[in-house]
């Protein structure tokens, strides 16, 4: 998860005309790696109250698996998308392209299944 | 009153901006919009909400203007009952008659749902409703936002967004054991503020949003992405469901405010914002 908020970093900044085209492009093309392996990074018994200070996850995750597996199938559809846009070059559709994939994945998914650390 | 300067379109804007839906619908169980039912979990006890839909019986449908501008600026239901301030009346206290029909409005637009209210769970003293209208005399200030004329009109319309509508201040202010909001610590977060999730600090302090520039504060607020790339969860990510519906113009109004305001350290536990 850190990665895919590195990556994003990187594209955000190329975006607000502050980061380097290449940077941008490399960290796309890592998002677009790094996303179908997030389906195994939360096997049962990883979540905050198994593993209080280690985990964020929420134990809703299992009892809505369908609902989970379709946030990481938009996680790889949206990442796949932007990296395409940013390697055609174009900032407002980047941005674009971006701010759907953040919305539709990233927030839509820690609406409702990201916690707190601390078991919160 | 006249009640035909916002159509409803605006008002699905502001109802989207207010989070009405966040409370009224209970989204975690996939409950019907508006039909209430959600759960709200705080140290008092446990408040479901009740049904907004324009069911005539079992929600709002019998419900005049005054009825509801009574009940979102007074907290005070059609038949004198002071309302729990779990429902944010202190902050749409400071909304125009205007803008709050606009919601009505909007509300009265969409489908009608016939699901009955769940009382409170609430521990005692806090059960007993007589108690609201002490808390009233000591908490809540009546009446709309007067604009400062010393202050741009975009700042004028950050404050009435951050504090009448979008009530960030609701979530992101320390609370004193009445529930009270600590006005003098007013945006520098809660622990618990909601379903037991901490809302940081906002205020523009170095280790809270000190180090956000306007525009990524503006930006946050559409499309939920930090700084250092990270995306906002759980209550937050459902305010921003509401601001991103809101016009750029309007985001960044917001931005300029909350970056106006007095920074005050934060004092949560290892809670330093992500901005990098
Ligand atoms: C399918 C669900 C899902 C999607 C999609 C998703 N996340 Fe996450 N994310 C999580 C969960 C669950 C956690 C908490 C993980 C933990 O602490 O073990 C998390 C944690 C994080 C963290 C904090 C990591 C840490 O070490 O504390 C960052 C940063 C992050 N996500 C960024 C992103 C970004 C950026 C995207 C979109 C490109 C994204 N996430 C998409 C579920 C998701
Ligand atoms: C933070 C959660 C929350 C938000 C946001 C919220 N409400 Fe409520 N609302 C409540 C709770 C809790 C009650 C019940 C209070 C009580 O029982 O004393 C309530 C009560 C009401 C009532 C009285 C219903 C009745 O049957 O008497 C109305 C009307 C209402 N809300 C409308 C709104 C509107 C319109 C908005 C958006 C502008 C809104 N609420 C936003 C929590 C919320
Ligand atoms: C319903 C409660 C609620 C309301 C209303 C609310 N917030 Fe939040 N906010 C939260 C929570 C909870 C978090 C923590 C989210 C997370 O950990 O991802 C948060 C996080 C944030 C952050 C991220 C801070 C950081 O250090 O990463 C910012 C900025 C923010 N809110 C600004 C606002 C502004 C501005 C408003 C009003 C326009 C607002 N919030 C309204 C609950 C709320």
């Amino acid at each position: 998860m850190d990665r895919l908020g590195d990556d994003i970093k990187a594209i955000k900044l190329y975006v607000a005309g502050q980061g380097a085209r290449e940077a941008a492009a490399a960290a796309a093309k890592d998002l677009e790696t790094t996303a179908p392996l997030v389906p195994g990074l939360f096997p049962p018994g990883s979540d905050s109250k198994a593993l209080p200070g280690k985990s964020a996850a929420k134990p809703e995750i299992w009892d809505n698996p369908d609902d989970f597996q379709q946030l990481e199938q938009a996680l790889t559809t949206g990442a796949a998308d932007l990296r395409k846009t940013v390697d055609a070059g174009d900032v407002a559709t980047i941005r674009d392209s971006m701010r759907s994939l953040a919305k539709n994945a990233c927030g839509a998914c820690h609406e409702n299944y990201r916690g707190r650390k601390d078991g919160d | 009153m006249i009640a035909t300067a916002t159509p409803a379109r605006d008002g699905a804007v502001l109802f989207a901006a207010a989070g009405c839906a966040n409370c009224h619908t209970d989204r975690p169980h996939h409950g019907a919009p508006l039909a209430g039912g959600r759960a709200l979990v705080t140290v008092f006890g446990t408040f479901f909400t009740p049904n907004i839909s324009p069911d005539p019986d079992f929600g709002i449908g019998r419900w005049s203007d005054g009825d509801f501008i009574r009940a979102l600026r007074r907290g005070i239901s059609p038949a004198g009952r002071d309302y729990y301030p779990s429902f944010p009346y202190p902050a749409f206290t400071e909304m125009s008659d205007d803008d709050i029909l606009a919601i009505k409005r909007y509300i009265f637009s969409v489908p009608a749902q016939r699901q009955p209210d769940r009382e409170h769970e609430l521990r005692f003293p806090y059960r007993i409703r007589a108690g609201i209208k002490v808390w009233k005399i000591l908490y809540l200030r009546e009446g709309t936002l007067d604009a400062d004329p010393d202050e741009s009109k975009e700042w004028n319309r950050g404050a009435y967004l951050v504090r009448a509508v979008v009530h960030c201040g609701e979530c992101h202010t320390p609370r004193d054991w009445l529930g009270g909001i600590e006005t003098a610590r007013r945006f520098a977060g809660a622990n618990a503020a909601v379903d037991g999730m901490k809302a940081p600090d906002i205020t523009p302090d170095p280790r809270a949003l000190g180090r956000w520039s306007v525009d990524d504060l503006a930006s946050y607020l559409d499309d939920g992405l930090t700084p250092s790339g990270d995306s906002a969860g759980g209550a937050m990510a459902e305010v921003i469901r509401g601001t991103s519906a809101l016009s750029a113009g309007d985001r960044r109004a917001i931005a300029v405010y909350m970056k106006a305001q007095t920074p005050i350290p934060p004092t949560l536990s290892h809670e330093v914002a992500k901005g990098d």
